[in-house]
């Protein structure tokens, strides 16, 4: 779990848990420029023991900007299955406007 | 700690040992806060040169303005954010194809720093390049995916390219991952509305689609602008609200000089305080 002061305005945690081969990130609050380091280190902890599938679940994520989104997209270069899961309507546009529908998969 | 461990006959005066021990510790303390300090001010002046040399280089990269096209007017802007003190990889650019002929280019390279100023600096050559050579906008998109990896380098870039004949009303778009282009005034059209085209995945996101291009047509003496997503992104509500901001104040301010366009529709939408960088560029056909 990493988080920041959630006094910040730039406030992000990421939960990590395991089913199986498939790692599931739980990010809340806004993943920016500010924030992301701190997640990426995270979600590449949490990536030393394998995993065949991963998960974004974002239903708390209020926002993501360019560097949250180049994130998202390098882990789909280490793992083939990558799936954005429950994006508010704000990340929905995001990802949608950034032509990477076909790269993040959000489920529903 | 190895003073507890001596054996008790090296210790003749304790008093004398423990105080020598403590100045020592004292001593030690002050040293390394004296070395953190310096570290702490070394660090602010690395930081303030880093940020100083990516503006350079940004500087040095982005035409103060636009090449003058006969029967086209074009203005652009850049306006670095207030918010962080890196620097971004926004860049436009125009480049003249001899004849009426010539191609624009609006891009954003993801996050801040002297990388993305330089990976900024590397898009905006190569597709000047590839637009030199004759290449149609989404070749030279399919071309500038082959420079960067998301990868290797930690960024992508959204990229929007047309190319234009002044004496047509016809624009050749291409898109890569970028938000649409703004169409505004112009004889017999709507107030506002942004040009439909398919968003393209990103530069340096292997395994997208390949790139398509949209033909658009322009109403006479109508007025086209690109931006980056720093004229229309807040937190806390979607894409879709900012752009509909930014189609009312084009349709309200469209009749102004071109000039005083672009002025209105950043003070309008930001505020005149982007809190993140913004690129733009306005193309008004005269003829």
């Amino acid at each position: 779990m990493a988080e920041l002061d959630p006094a910040d305005e730039t406030y992000c945690a990421a939960e990590v848990s395991r089913e199986d081969g498939t790692a599931v990130i739980r990010l809340s609050g806004e993943l920016d420029m500010v924030s992301v380091e701190a997640v990426r280190s995270v979600i590449e902890a949490s990536l030393a023991s394998p995993a065949d599938r991963l998960v974004f679940e974002v239903s708390a994520l209020d926002f993501m900007d360019s560097s949250g989104i180049a994130l998202l997209i390098s882990m789909t270069r280490k793992i083939k299955a990558v799936e954005v899961r429950n994006p508010t309507a704000i990340v929905r546009r995001i990802i949608e406007l950034t032509g990477l529908t076909d790269i993040l998969i959000m489920v529903p | 700690m190895a003073i507890a461990g001596r054996p008790t006959g090296h210790a003749g005066s304790p008093g004398r040992a423990g105080r020598g021990w403590a100045t020592h510790v004292a001593a030690a303390v002050v040293l390394v806060a004296a070395t953190a300090e310096r570290v702490s001010t070394e660090i602010g002046r690395l930081y303030v040169e880093q940020r100083s040399v990516a503006e350079t280089l940004q500087q040095a990269i982005l035409p103060d303005k636009a090449p003058a096209i006969p029967g086209m007017q074009i203005a652009v802007r850049y306006l670095p954010g207030v918010s962080g003190t890196e620097v971004g990889g926004d860049r436009y650019d125009v480049v003249p194809l001899g004849g009426d002929r010539f191609v624009f280019v609006v891009g954003d390279v993801s996050g801040r720093g002297v990388r993305a100023a330089a990976l900024m600096a590397s898009l905006q050559y190569s597709s000047r390049a590839y637009a030199l050579e004759g290449h149609p906008p989404a070749v030279i998109l399919g071309q500038l995916t082959r420079t960067m990896d998301v990868a290797e380098d930690g960024h992508f870039a959204t990229v929007l390219c047309g190319l234009l004949d002044v004496a047509s009303p016809e624009v050749t778009l291409a898109g890569a991952g970028h938000l649409p282009p703004l169409v505004c005034g112009g004889d017999g059209a709507e107030a506002a509305s942004l040009a439909e085209a398919n968003p393209g995945s990103p530069i340096g996101v292997p395994g997208g689609a390949a790139f398509e291009p949209t033909l658009l047509t322009t109403a006479a003496h109508g007025t086209l602008i690109a931006y980056t997503d720093g004229l229309v992104e807040r937190r806390g509500e979607a894409l879709d609200a900012g752009l509909q901001r930014l189609i009312q104040a084009a349709a309200v301010r469209c009749g102004s000089s071109l000039d005083d366009l672009l002025t209105s529709l950043v003070s309008e939408l930001t505020g005149d305080s982007p809190s993140d960088d913004i690129a733009l560029i306005g193309l008004r056909w005269l003829n």
